[in-house]
């Protein structure tokens, strides 16, 4: 009990600890969107001719599409022409070949964010890529991963150095018409993780990649793709931070994930960034496109995510199992508290025979936020012997939130097994009770009931972001009960 | 949400001119009600699958097809005959083809305490009770039928429960559709008052042979504090027809109202059930069981309001699905900021017994209250094979076992039916209906 009395203590300052801007000369593109400032972004990166037809074809489209409005979340229409679609610190010009050529600023950034690139490389055991506003500014321990055949590295670098797999995987999971924000992403996306893990290859340490977002005025649109080939395995964490700026800025990232035969994708996101003030002013718009292909006979790809940050998010990571017996998994814990808005979910679409999938979806709504759970389960008339469990949890506190719960479920196949249970309701007075009759003060318990509540998911998080999310959470509801 | 533009001058603009006559000795508030509701449909036309409550559901066949109100009722002695023998205690209230009919009907033993009046009537006699209740609350101005029911309604009837009334023996009102009414529309509206502390078991049976139309009944339920009603609804439409229900309650300080829906009948077959649990102590059940046959959709939403604290509702819906159908179940329970002690709960099952047959649930929560209870469960599923081997171990063949798991699956939501020969008649509808061996009557 020690150790998360002391958390409480350190977190008592309830203010958005990642919240300071890097002073860092940056180039940044004047606000506006057009097939200009496509052409720009793509010379900048030094795309080939083919990418830039696929941006400009998205972006095309994306002219064509209305904004979704579905989502239970509010907020002043988003003025396109008025964001800056590249901003990139000036130092990676010319591009460092290892993490000692990068500007000791940017590393001072990431360490302050508790992510010491150097420490992480040498102790941790973690290859890290992090993204600092539109560009990928280092990634760990490539040699090592290298050989054993794993690609690991930004996506510009993969356009550049993998192009026939960039090329056969991207937008195949997420085509650049899927939605509103995937082909807006599709047009402007700027850098972002790719990964490739070869035939048979487990990968020995966790791959990650921290985003920061810096500037202001700008959006972020980072493009994540992780191939897994045959029976290989890989478990990828991601993680986000942004200054606070008194704006709202716009996050529209697209990943795709692809898992043929007997692979394995594990993908977690502790998602934190900046929720804008107690007013709701400022705050990152989240607006993320993810999806995973169980394209294999038996691959697997389990969703983990820890969301507390964002001003609103609307964001649902779902599994197309198509290959037989595959398995897709969803474990979420998502807090909206202050006037965070969230409209969360995923999606299991069952195509192959004896599929099967879990959502296991845990919210907590306090002060005046508001949060969604949607999801959908939908077994196709080939999903024979498919199988689904599903058990969405909110928990309120303070009379001024809401929780709210959208299930949708389509059955097909008479073979089929669905289960979905849903509950809300505050923390049990009686629960609260045994505690402080045990000795331990109110805050104590609720923080012991929360963890509970949270450990189904938490214990699908890798230690690290286990200890962290286990943290963040307590941060955010600070001074939120009582 | 866009809707897509509907010309304004839809075939139904006409028909509500045609019906100007019937409307001439009318109050001139019930005229402004059945304008607004015409204006509201015209406005907004037939919802189109963009609508999130209608997506599951492509009204084309409707809109596209000029469906004219029934003016004079047909001919249905031989259902009537059949109707008498089956609710052989019960007070009978015949319409056919939403008009009342005085001739069909067995309303001799009405009690004293209990009114009923075709609405035409009630509007001069009961002029301020209507103007009170009558289309404020179904929401005409959301719902397209609700619009086109309130706009060209010409029957109807009020079913009133005088103050502290106890009824023993239900009233079943009953809809048939003559065949007059094929390639026509009907429009069936009630009103169900019962005032303070009284205490109501009513039927309403929607039935018809009658081919393709189109019925489109509403009936809006009054529970004044402390009244206790009873309400069972019967989908039993044509499989050729269109139907498309709205139920809609409001219960005051402590009433208690229970819904039951049976639905069977229809190609389209929706049932909506609304419930505002407007004060204090209120509480609803509503259990639904829909049985779904070749080339069938069958649709129940619900909307359960908690907009007071200390309310209570309790929802059970099966499905049982046979053939290529499709079976919808969408229920909202909404809890009101300031509802706090609510307790809800919402359940959905489904069975299905052949491929091809879809279902699609939605059990929803929206809850802007922290001290409350809700919880929904749905689930989806063949018969369970460890218990169909567990029959066929003890010797029962396996069409008989899975004649026994069906019923045990369906008797739940026929438990609660308060009135034994509707008890019975649904029962020998779902083992007429479902496939699996009869000889689990011999059982019951």
């Amino acid at each position: 009990m020690s150790a998360s009395t002391k958390t409480i203590e350190e977190i008592t300052r309830r203010d958005y600890e990642h919240g300071w801007v890097t002073d860092i000369e940056q180039i940044v593109f004047p606000p506006g969107l057009n097939e200009d400032v496509i052409r720009r972004i793509s010379a900048e990166k030094e795309e080939p001719e083919w990418l830039l037809e696929w941006r400009l074809e998205a972006y095309r489209h994306w002219l064509t599409m209305e904004e979704p409005t579905w989502a239970a979340v509010r907020y002043d229409k988003i003025d396109y022409q008025a964001i800056s679609y590249f901003a990139a610190p000036k130092s990676l010009k010319d591009r460092p070949k290892s993490l000692d050529e990068v500007d000791p600023k940017l590393l001072e950034t990431y360490e302050r964010l508790g992510i010491p690139l150097h420490e992480w490389e040498t102790l941790a055991g973690v290859a890290v890529d992090a993204v600092f506003d539109s560009v990928s500014v280092a990634t760990s321990y490539k040699e090592k991963l290298a050989e054993l055949g794993i690609i690991f590295c930004s996506f510009s670098e993969a356009v550049r150095n993998h192009p026939e797999l960039v090329r056969k995987y991207l937008g195949t999971v997420v085509p650049p018409r899927d939605n509103f924000f995937a082909a807006l992403n599709s047009a402007v996306f700027s850098d972002g993780s790719f990964v490739y893990i070869p035939k048979g290859v487990r990968c020995p340490m966790e791959l990650s990649t921290y985003f920061r977002m810096n500037a202001r005025g700008t959006g972020q649109f980072e493009r994540t793709l992780i191939i897994a080939d045959e029976g290989s395995y890989v478990s990828y964490l991601e993680g986000c931070t942004a200054p606070m700026h008194d704006e709202n800025q716009l996050h529209a990232a697209v990943v795709e994930l692809i898992a043929l035969d007997d692979a394995e994708i594990k993908y977690s996101t502790v998602q934190n960034w900046y929720p804008g003030d107690e007013e709701g002013r400022g705050g990152i718009y989240n607006f993320v496109t993810k999806r995973g292909l169980c394209a294999g006979k038996r691959s697997k790809i389990s969703w983990t995510q820890v969301e507390t940050g964002s001003a609103i998010t609307w964001k649902y990571p779902s599994c197309i199992l198509r290959g037989d017996e595959s398995v897709g998994e969803f474990y979420s814990v998502a807090v909206s508290r202050g006037a965070q808005q969230a409209d969360t979910g995923t999606k299991m679409i069952h195509i192959g025979k004896n599929t099967s999938s879990t959502i296991i979806s845990k919210g907590i709504s306090a002060d005046r936020g508001q949060q969604t759970y949607r999801g959908l389960v939908r077994i196709l008339p080939t999903a024979e012997g498919a199988r689904n469990y599903t058990q969405c949890d909110s928990m309120l506190i303070g009379d001024q939130c809401g929780a709210h719960t959208q299930p949708y479920i389509e059955v097909q196949h008479p073979s089929a097994k669905i289960e979905h249970e849903a509950t809300a309701s505050k923390i049990g007075e009686d629960q609260i009770f045994y505690c402080k009759q045990r000795g331990l003060s109110e805050e104590e318990a609720v923080a012991l009931i929360v963890n509970g509540y949270c450990k189904d998911v938490f214990r699908k998080l890798p230690m690290e972001f286990a200890v962290e999310a286990q943290k963040l959470l307590e941060i955010t509801l600070e001074d939120s009960v009582g | 949400m866009q809707q897509a533009v509907v010309e304004r001058n839809t075939p139904y603009s006409d028909h509500f001119r045609d019906l100007s006559e019937v409307r001439a000795g009318e109050p001139a508030w019930l005229a402004e009600r059945r304008a607004a509701a015409m204006q509201a449909f015209e406005a907004r036309g037939f919802p189109s699958r963009r609508n999130e409550a209608w997506r599951n559901l492509d009204l084309g066949p409707v809109s596209g097809t000029d469906f004219r109100p029934v003016r004079a009722a047909g001919a249905v002695d031989a259902e009537v005959e059949a109707l008498r023998r089956q609710f052989p205690e019960a007070h009978l209230l015949v319409l056919v083809d939403g008009h009342l009919s005085a001739a069909h009907s067995r309303l001799d033993q009405l009690p004293q305490g209990l009114t009923v009046l075709p609405l035409a009537e009630a509007v001069r006699r009961q002029e301020s009770l209507l103007r009170t209740h009558l289309g404020q609350h179904a929401e005409a101005a959301e719902h397209p039928f609700a619009a086109l029911n309130m706009a060209l309604f010409e029957g109807g009837v009020l079913v009133q429960a005088g103050r502290n009334q106890v009824l023993e023996r239900p009233l079943v009102l009953v809809h048939l559709a003559s065949a007059a009414a094929r390639q026509h529309a009907i429009y069936p509206r009630s009103l169900i008052v019962a005032e303070e502390g009284a205490q109501l078991q009513l039927v309403e049976v929607h039935r018809g042979r009658a081919g393709e139309y189109l019925n489109s009944p509403v009936t809006e339920i009054v529970a004044a504090p402390a009244a206790n009603v009873d309400y069972y609804v019967m989908q039993e439409s044509d499989p050729e027809a269109y139907h498309f229900g709205v139920v809609h309650a409001r219960l005051d300080r402590d009433a208690r109202v229970s819904l039951h829906s049976f639905a069977a009948g229809g190609k389209v077959g929706r049932t909506e059930l609304y419930v505002d649990l407007a004060a204090p102590g209120a509480e609803v059940e509503m259990d639904g069981l829909y049985l779904l046959n070749e080339g069938q959709y069958i649709d129940h939403h619900t909307w359960v309001r908690h907009l007071s604290p200390h309310c209570r509702s309790h929802q059970l819906f099966k499905g049982v699905l046979a053939g290529r159908c499709q079976a919808v179940f969408d229920g909202l329970v909404y809890v009101a900021k300031g509802a706090q002690k609510t307790d809800a709960m919402q359940e959905n099952r489904n069975l299905l017994l052949t491929p091809r047959a879809k279902v699609h649930s939605n059990p929803r929560l929206e809850i802007f209250a922290d001290d409350v209870r809700c919880t929904h469960g749905s689930s989806m599923g063949e018969l369970d094979e460890t218990a169909l081997f567990y029959l066929r171990s003890r010797g029962i063949d396996g069409e008989a076992a899975k004649g026994m798991l069906i019923y045990a699956f369906i008797a739940e939501v026929l438990e609660p039916v308060k009135i034994e020969a509707l008890r019975q008649y649904q029962l020998a509808e779902a083992l007429r209906i479902l496939p699996g061996d009869l000889a689990i009557q011999e059982l019951t």
